[in-house]
Protein backbone atom coordinates (compact mmCIF):
# COMPACT_ATOMS: atom_id res chain seq x y z
CA UNK A 1 0.00 0.00 0.00
CA UNK A 2 1.37 3.35 -1.04
CA UNK A 3 -0.20 6.60 0.18
CA UNK A 4 0.84 10.07 -0.96
CA UNK A 5 0.28 13.05 1.30
CA UNK A 6 -0.32 16.17 -0.78
CA UNK A 7 -2.02 19.54 -0.59
CA UNK A 8 -2.61 22.39 -2.96
CA UNK A 9 -1.53 24.93 -0.41
CA UNK A 10 1.86 25.04 1.28
CA UNK A 11 2.12 24.98 5.05
CA UNK A 12 -1.07 23.03 5.68
CA UNK A 13 0.62 20.17 7.52
CA UNK A 14 1.66 17.55 4.96
CA UNK A 15 4.86 16.77 6.81
CA UNK A 16 3.08 16.76 10.17
CA UNK A 17 0.63 14.19 8.84
CA UNK A 18 3.20 12.11 6.92
CA UNK A 19 5.65 11.84 9.84
CA UNK A 20 2.99 11.26 12.47
CA UNK A 21 1.18 8.67 10.41
CA UNK A 22 4.48 6.89 9.79
CA UNK A 23 5.38 6.88 13.47
CA UNK A 24 1.87 5.92 14.56
CA UNK A 25 1.73 2.96 12.17
CA UNK A 26 5.22 1.83 13.17
CA UNK A 27 4.23 2.00 16.84
CA UNK A 28 1.16 -0.01 15.90
CA UNK A 29 3.44 -2.78 14.60
CA UNK A 30 3.41 -2.11 10.87
CA UNK A 31 6.55 -2.00 8.73
CA UNK A 32 6.69 1.50 7.33
CA UNK A 33 8.61 3.34 4.65
CA UNK A 34 8.51 7.15 4.66
CA UNK A 35 9.62 8.96 1.50
CA UNK A 36 10.16 12.71 1.56
CA UNK A 37 9.49 13.71 -2.05
CA UNK A 38 9.55 17.45 -1.43
CA UNK A 39 12.97 17.40 -3.05
CA UNK A 40 13.47 21.15 -3.15
CA UNK A 41 13.20 21.40 0.60
CA UNK A 42 12.77 18.04 2.30
CA UNK A 43 12.03 18.54 6.00
CA UNK A 44 10.55 15.30 7.37
CA UNK A 45 13.94 14.39 8.80
CA UNK A 46 13.73 17.34 11.20
CA UNK A 47 11.02 15.44 13.05
CA UNK A 48 12.78 12.07 13.16
CA UNK A 49 15.30 10.95 15.77
CA UNK A 50 17.68 9.32 13.34
CA UNK A 51 20.18 10.86 10.97
CA UNK A 52 21.06 10.11 7.37
CA UNK A 53 23.12 6.92 7.30
CA UNK A 54 23.79 6.65 3.58
CA UNK A 55 23.61 9.01 0.66
CA UNK A 56 24.07 8.46 -3.06
CA UNK A 57 24.25 10.81 -5.99
CA UNK A 58 21.42 10.85 -8.45
CA UNK A 59 21.86 12.16 -11.97
CA UNK A 60 20.09 12.28 -15.28
CA UNK A 61 21.56 11.49 -18.67
CA UNK A 62 21.93 14.66 -20.71
CA UNK A 63 23.20 15.01 -24.27
CA UNK A 64 26.56 16.35 -25.31
CA UNK A 65 27.10 17.41 -28.90
CA UNK A 66 30.18 16.65 -30.97
CA UNK A 67 30.36 20.03 -32.68
CA UNK A 68 32.53 18.71 -35.49
CA UNK A 69 30.09 15.93 -36.37
CA UNK A 70 26.97 18.13 -36.10
CA UNK A 71 25.62 19.24 -39.49
CA UNK A 72 23.15 21.76 -38.02
CA UNK A 73 20.16 19.86 -39.38
CA UNK A 74 18.06 21.08 -36.42
CA UNK A 75 16.35 17.70 -35.90
CA UNK A 76 17.30 17.54 -32.21
CA UNK A 77 16.50 21.20 -31.67
CA UNK A 78 13.04 20.86 -33.20
CA UNK A 79 12.29 17.67 -31.27
CA UNK A 80 13.18 18.99 -27.82
CA UNK A 81 9.98 19.95 -25.99
CA UNK A 82 11.91 21.74 -23.24
CA UNK A 83 13.92 24.19 -25.35
CA UNK A 84 17.13 22.60 -24.13
CA UNK A 85 18.83 22.60 -27.54
CA UNK A 86 19.47 25.65 -29.71
CA UNK A 87 21.50 26.20 -32.86
CA UNK A 88 24.36 28.49 -31.94
CA UNK A 89 27.83 29.02 -33.30
CA UNK A 90 27.35 26.64 -36.22
CA UNK A 91 26.14 23.58 -34.33
CA UNK A 92 23.60 22.36 -31.83
CA UNK A 93 24.22 23.62 -28.29
CA UNK A 94 22.75 21.95 -25.21
CA UNK A 95 21.43 23.87 -22.20
CA UNK A 96 21.64 21.01 -19.69
CA UNK A 97 19.66 22.67 -16.90
CA UNK A 98 16.55 22.55 -19.11
CA UNK A 99 17.04 18.93 -20.24
CA UNK A 100 14.64 16.30 -18.90
CA UNK A 101 16.92 13.47 -20.01
CA UNK A 102 14.47 11.81 -22.42
CA UNK A 103 17.19 10.85 -24.90
CA UNK A 104 15.02 11.77 -27.92
CA UNK A 105 17.69 14.02 -29.44
CA UNK A 106 20.11 11.09 -29.65
CA UNK A 107 17.58 9.00 -31.51
CA UNK A 108 16.72 11.66 -34.10
CA UNK A 109 20.30 12.76 -34.81
CA UNK A 110 21.18 11.45 -38.31
CA UNK A 111 24.90 12.14 -37.80
CA UNK A 112 25.56 10.32 -34.52
CA UNK A 113 26.77 13.64 -33.17
CA UNK A 114 25.07 13.33 -29.78
CA UNK A 115 26.08 11.15 -26.87
CA UNK A 116 24.93 11.06 -23.28
CA UNK A 117 26.71 11.93 -20.08
CA UNK A 118 25.48 11.67 -16.51
CA UNK A 119 24.78 15.01 -14.90
CA UNK A 120 24.29 14.86 -11.11
CA UNK A 121 21.17 16.76 -10.04
CA UNK A 122 20.75 15.65 -6.44
CA UNK A 123 21.03 12.90 -3.86
CA UNK A 124 18.83 10.12 -2.55
CA UNK A 125 19.60 9.40 1.09
CA UNK A 126 18.13 8.02 4.26
CA UNK A 127 18.37 5.39 6.96
CA UNK A 128 17.02 1.91 7.63
CA UNK A 129 15.81 0.74 11.03
CA UNK A 130 14.10 -2.47 11.88
CA UNK A 131 10.62 -1.98 10.41
CA UNK A 132 11.19 1.65 9.47
CA UNK A 133 12.76 2.98 6.29
CA UNK A 134 13.32 6.64 5.56
CA UNK A 135 14.42 8.07 2.22
CA UNK A 136 14.50 11.60 0.93
CA UNK A 137 15.35 13.08 -2.42
CA UNK A 138 17.30 16.30 -2.28
CA UNK A 139 17.84 18.42 -5.35
CA UNK A 140 21.19 20.18 -5.65
CA UNK A 141 21.06 23.94 -5.16
CA UNK A 142 20.39 25.73 -8.43
CA UNK A 143 18.72 22.73 -10.10
CA UNK A 144 15.20 23.31 -11.36
CA UNK A 145 14.20 19.89 -12.62
CA UNK A 146 12.73 17.92 -9.73
CA UNK A 147 10.62 15.21 -11.37
CA UNK A 148 13.31 12.65 -12.31
CA UNK A 149 14.61 12.37 -8.75
CA UNK A 150 11.05 12.11 -7.40
CA UNK A 151 10.23 9.37 -9.89
CA UNK A 152 13.40 7.49 -8.90
CA UNK A 153 12.63 7.86 -5.20
CA UNK A 154 9.15 6.38 -5.64
CA UNK A 155 10.19 3.77 -8.18
CA UNK A 156 12.78 2.02 -6.03
CA UNK A 157 11.85 -1.06 -4.07
CA UNK A 158 12.08 -0.63 -0.33
CA UNK A 159 15.31 -2.17 1.02
CA UNK A 160 13.27 -4.39 3.35
CA UNK A 161 9.68 -5.62 3.17
CA UNK A 162 7.22 -2.92 4.25
CA UNK A 163 3.47 -2.91 4.79
CA UNK A 164 2.94 0.70 3.86
CA UNK A 165 4.84 3.46 2.08
CA UNK A 166 3.97 7.07 2.87
CA UNK A 167 5.06 9.82 0.48
CA UNK A 168 5.41 13.41 1.65
CA UNK A 169 4.82 15.43 -1.54
CA UNK A 170 5.63 19.06 -2.27
CA UNK A 171 2.83 21.65 -2.24
CA UNK A 172 0.99 22.69 -5.37
CA UNK A 173 -0.53 20.71 -8.23
CA UNK A 174 2.25 20.76 -10.82
CA UNK A 175 4.64 18.11 -12.19
CA UNK A 176 6.56 17.34 -8.96
CA UNK A 177 3.31 16.68 -7.09
CA UNK A 178 1.96 14.53 -9.90
CA UNK A 179 5.23 12.57 -9.91
CA UNK A 180 4.84 12.06 -6.14
CA UNK A 181 1.17 10.96 -6.38
CA UNK A 182 1.02 8.97 -9.59
CA UNK A 183 2.53 5.71 -8.28
CA UNK A 184 0.34 5.69 -5.15
CA UNK A 185 -2.85 3.81 -4.33
CA UNK A 186 -4.34 6.74 -2.46
CA UNK A 187 -3.80 10.48 -2.09
CA UNK A 188 -4.38 12.11 1.27
CA UNK A 189 -4.99 15.83 0.90
CA UNK A 190 -4.15 18.02 3.87
CA UNK A 191 -5.88 21.36 4.10
CA UNK A 192 -6.94 24.00 6.58
CA UNK A 193 -10.49 25.30 6.98
CA UNK A 194 -9.95 28.72 5.44
CA UNK A 195 -10.79 30.23 2.04
CA UNK A 196 -7.09 29.89 1.12
CA UNK A 197 -7.11 26.25 2.11
CA UNK A 198 -10.29 25.65 0.14
CA UNK A 199 -9.04 27.35 -3.01
CA UNK A 200 -5.96 25.16 -3.18
CA UNK A 201 -7.75 22.02 -1.96
CA UNK A 202 -10.17 22.32 -4.88
CA UNK A 203 -7.22 22.48 -7.30
CA UNK A 204 -5.66 19.44 -5.62
CA UNK A 205 -8.93 17.46 -5.83
CA UNK A 206 -9.13 18.24 -9.55
CA UNK A 207 -5.56 17.05 -9.99
CA UNK A 208 -6.23 13.79 -8.13
CA UNK A 209 -9.37 13.18 -10.21
CA UNK A 210 -7.32 13.72 -13.34
CA UNK A 211 -4.96 11.01 -12.05
CA UNK A 212 -7.98 8.79 -11.28
CA UNK A 213 -6.82 8.15 -7.73
CA UNK A 214 -9.05 7.79 -4.69
CA UNK A 215 -8.53 10.61 -2.22
CA UNK A 216 -9.62 11.87 1.17
CA UNK A 217 -9.04 14.96 3.23
CA UNK A 218 -7.33 15.73 6.52
CA UNK A 219 -8.46 19.05 7.97
CA UNK A 220 -5.60 20.51 9.97
CA UNK A 221 -6.08 23.40 12.40
CA UNK A 222 -9.73 22.43 12.68
CA UNK A 223 -11.59 25.16 14.55
CA UNK A 224 -9.74 27.93 12.75
CA UNK A 225 -11.50 29.79 9.94
CA UNK A 226 -14.94 28.73 8.79
CA UNK A 227 -16.89 25.82 7.33
CA UNK A 228 -16.08 26.38 3.64
CA UNK A 229 -13.89 23.27 3.39
CA UNK A 230 -16.50 21.07 5.05
CA UNK A 231 -19.21 22.37 2.73
CA UNK A 232 -17.00 21.83 -0.29
CA UNK A 233 -16.15 18.26 0.71
CA UNK A 234 -19.81 17.45 1.25
CA UNK A 235 -20.83 18.90 -2.11
CA UNK A 236 -18.01 17.12 -3.93
CA UNK A 237 -18.38 13.80 -2.15
CA UNK A 238 -14.83 13.97 -0.80
CA UNK A 239 -14.53 12.24 2.55
CA UNK A 240 -12.99 14.08 5.49
CA UNK A 241 -10.99 11.30 7.11
CA UNK A 242 -9.45 13.13 10.03
CA UNK A 243 -9.36 16.47 11.78
CA UNK A 244 -6.41 17.81 13.73
CA UNK A 245 -7.43 20.50 16.19
CA UNK A 246 -6.13 24.07 16.07
CA UNK A 247 -4.10 23.82 19.24
CA UNK A 248 -1.26 26.02 20.42
CA UNK A 249 0.64 23.16 22.05
CA UNK A 250 0.82 21.32 18.71
CA UNK A 251 2.37 24.40 17.11
CA UNK A 252 4.83 24.87 19.97
CA UNK A 253 5.94 21.24 19.83
CA UNK A 254 6.19 21.43 16.04
CA UNK A 255 8.51 24.42 16.33
CA UNK A 256 10.81 22.26 18.46
CA UNK A 257 10.78 19.45 15.93
CA UNK A 258 8.51 17.19 17.97
CA UNK A 259 6.16 15.09 15.84
CA UNK A 260 2.44 15.45 16.50
CA UNK A 261 2.04 11.87 17.76
CA UNK A 262 4.89 12.36 20.20
CA UNK A 263 3.44 15.63 21.48
CA UNK A 264 -0.07 14.13 21.57
CA UNK A 265 0.24 10.35 21.91
CA UNK A 266 -3.53 10.10 22.07
CA UNK A 267 -3.57 10.99 18.34
CA UNK A 268 -1.87 7.66 17.52
CA UNK A 269 -5.18 5.83 17.41
CA UNK A 270 -6.62 8.43 15.07
CA UNK A 271 -3.78 7.86 12.59
CA UNK A 272 -4.23 4.09 12.80
CA UNK A 273 -7.97 4.57 12.20
CA UNK A 274 -7.12 6.83 9.25
CA UNK A 275 -4.99 4.08 7.75
CA UNK A 276 -7.68 1.46 8.35
CA UNK A 277 -10.23 3.65 6.59
CA UNK A 278 -7.89 4.17 3.62
CA UNK A 279 -7.45 0.40 3.39
CA UNK A 280 -11.22 -0.01 3.20
CA UNK A 281 -11.56 2.72 0.54
CA UNK A 282 -8.82 1.23 -1.63
CA UNK A 283 -9.85 -2.36 -1.07
CA UNK A 284 -6.66 -3.17 0.78
CA UNK A 285 -4.08 -1.51 -1.44
CA UNK A 286 -2.11 -3.87 -3.62
CA UNK B 1 28.00 45.84 -38.56
CA UNK B 2 24.58 44.60 -37.46
CA UNK B 3 23.28 45.52 -34.03
CA UNK B 4 20.34 43.72 -32.40
CA UNK B 5 18.21 45.82 -30.05
CA UNK B 6 15.35 44.34 -27.98
CA UNK B 7 12.29 46.42 -28.78
CA UNK B 8 8.56 46.65 -28.27
CA UNK B 9 7.99 47.46 -31.95
CA UNK B 10 9.45 46.88 -35.39
CA UNK B 11 10.93 50.27 -36.35
CA UNK B 12 13.81 52.54 -35.33
CA UNK B 13 11.29 54.74 -33.49
CA UNK B 14 9.97 51.83 -31.39
CA UNK B 15 10.66 51.97 -27.63
CA UNK B 16 13.31 49.52 -26.48
CA UNK B 17 12.22 46.47 -24.47
CA UNK B 18 13.81 46.18 -21.05
CA UNK B 19 14.01 42.39 -21.28
CA UNK B 20 16.23 40.28 -23.48
CA UNK B 21 14.84 36.72 -23.49
CA UNK B 22 11.23 37.83 -23.51
CA UNK B 23 11.57 40.99 -25.59
CA UNK B 24 8.71 41.50 -28.06
CA UNK B 25 10.97 42.00 -31.07
CA UNK B 26 14.58 42.46 -31.99
CA UNK B 27 15.35 45.32 -34.31
CA UNK B 28 18.38 44.43 -36.41
CA UNK B 29 20.00 47.72 -37.28
CA UNK B 30 22.58 47.85 -40.09
CA UNK B 31 25.43 50.30 -39.72
CA UNK B 32 27.86 51.45 -42.36
CA UNK B 33 30.60 53.92 -41.42
CA UNK B 34 28.91 54.63 -38.09
CA UNK B 35 25.57 55.57 -39.66
CA UNK B 36 22.31 53.70 -39.75
CA UNK B 37 21.51 52.35 -43.21
CA UNK B 38 18.75 49.89 -42.46
CA UNK B 39 16.47 48.33 -39.85
CA UNK B 40 14.74 44.98 -39.99
CA UNK B 41 12.89 43.27 -37.19
CA UNK B 42 12.47 39.70 -35.98
CA UNK B 43 9.49 38.55 -33.95
CA UNK B 44 10.39 36.97 -30.58
CA UNK B 45 6.89 35.79 -29.68
CA UNK B 46 7.90 32.09 -29.56
CA UNK B 47 10.26 32.90 -26.71
CA UNK B 48 7.87 35.23 -24.90
CA UNK B 49 5.48 32.31 -24.53
CA UNK B 50 8.09 29.63 -23.79
CA UNK B 51 7.88 28.08 -20.33
CA UNK B 52 11.66 27.61 -20.27
CA UNK B 53 14.63 28.59 -22.36
CA UNK B 54 13.56 32.08 -23.44
CA UNK B 55 17.09 33.45 -23.04
CA UNK B 56 18.82 30.76 -25.09
CA UNK B 57 15.99 30.92 -27.64
CA UNK B 58 16.39 34.66 -28.01
CA UNK B 59 20.15 34.20 -28.39
CA UNK B 60 19.49 31.74 -31.21
CA UNK B 61 17.08 34.15 -32.90
CA UNK B 62 19.57 37.00 -32.70
CA UNK B 63 22.34 34.76 -34.05
CA UNK B 64 20.14 33.68 -36.97
CA UNK B 65 19.37 37.31 -37.79
CA UNK B 66 23.01 37.81 -38.69
CA UNK B 67 23.64 40.37 -35.94
CA UNK B 68 27.19 40.51 -34.57
CA UNK B 69 26.39 42.86 -31.70
CA UNK B 70 23.62 42.99 -29.11
CA UNK B 71 22.55 45.83 -26.86
CA UNK B 72 20.79 44.38 -23.82
CA UNK B 73 19.79 45.43 -20.33
CA UNK B 74 20.24 42.05 -18.69
CA UNK B 75 21.59 38.79 -20.08
CA UNK B 76 21.40 35.68 -17.91
CA UNK B 77 23.91 32.82 -17.96
CA UNK B 78 22.18 30.59 -20.54
CA UNK B 79 21.61 33.42 -22.96
CA UNK B 80 25.13 34.68 -22.42
CA UNK B 81 26.66 31.28 -23.12
CA UNK B 82 24.62 31.04 -26.33
CA UNK B 83 25.58 34.52 -27.49
CA UNK B 84 29.19 33.77 -26.70
CA UNK B 85 29.09 30.56 -28.75
CA UNK B 86 27.66 32.56 -31.66
CA UNK B 87 30.36 35.24 -31.30
CA UNK B 88 27.89 38.01 -30.61
CA UNK B 89 29.32 40.89 -28.58
CA UNK B 90 27.05 42.23 -25.85
CA UNK B 91 26.98 45.87 -24.76
CA UNK B 92 24.75 47.71 -22.28
CA UNK B 93 21.48 49.12 -23.59
CA UNK B 94 20.84 52.82 -23.00
CA UNK B 95 18.15 54.91 -24.67
CA UNK B 96 14.41 55.30 -25.09
CA UNK B 97 14.01 54.10 -28.67
CA UNK B 98 15.91 51.71 -30.89
CA UNK B 99 17.49 54.65 -32.71
CA UNK B 100 18.42 56.35 -29.42
CA UNK B 101 20.02 53.15 -28.20
CA UNK B 102 22.14 52.69 -31.30
CA UNK B 103 23.20 56.36 -31.37
CA UNK B 104 24.07 56.31 -27.67
CA UNK B 105 26.10 53.16 -28.23
CA UNK B 106 28.02 54.82 -31.09
CA UNK B 107 28.59 58.02 -29.14
CA UNK B 108 29.63 56.48 -25.81
CA UNK B 109 31.44 53.32 -27.02
CA UNK B 110 30.68 51.50 -23.75
CA UNK B 111 32.80 48.60 -22.53
CA UNK B 112 31.76 45.16 -23.76
CA UNK B 113 29.87 43.02 -21.22
CA UNK B 114 32.08 40.02 -20.49
CA UNK B 115 29.91 38.09 -18.02
CA UNK B 116 26.23 37.23 -17.45
CA UNK B 117 24.34 39.95 -15.61
CA UNK B 118 22.97 37.70 -12.89
CA UNK B 119 22.13 34.20 -11.76
CA UNK B 120 19.46 33.72 -14.42
CA UNK B 121 15.86 32.82 -13.93
CA UNK B 122 15.28 29.73 -15.99
CA UNK B 123 12.05 28.07 -15.05
CA UNK B 124 10.21 31.22 -14.06
CA UNK B 125 8.18 33.56 -16.21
Amino acid sequence: MKISIASGKGGTGKTTVAVSMALALRNHGLRVQLLDADVEEPNSLLFLDDDIAASEDFGIMVPTVDREACTSCRACRDLCAYNAIKMLGGSAMVFPELCHGCGGCIRVCPDDAISEALRPVGVIEGFDKDGFVFRQGKLNIGEVLSTPIIRELLHRDAPQPVDVTLVDASPGTSCPVIAACNPSDFVLLVTEPTPFGLNDLALAVEMVRELKKPCGVVVNRAGLGNDVVHRYCEEQGVEILMEIPFDRTIAEQYSRGTPLVTAKPEMTEAFVALYDRIKVITGGGQ
Amino acid sequence: MKIAVPSTGTTLEAPVDDRFGRAHYFCIVTLEDQSITGCESVDNSDNIDAAHGAGSGAAELVAESGADTLLAPYVGPSAFAGLDAANIAVYPLKGETVKDAVETFLKESPARIENPSGPGHHGSL
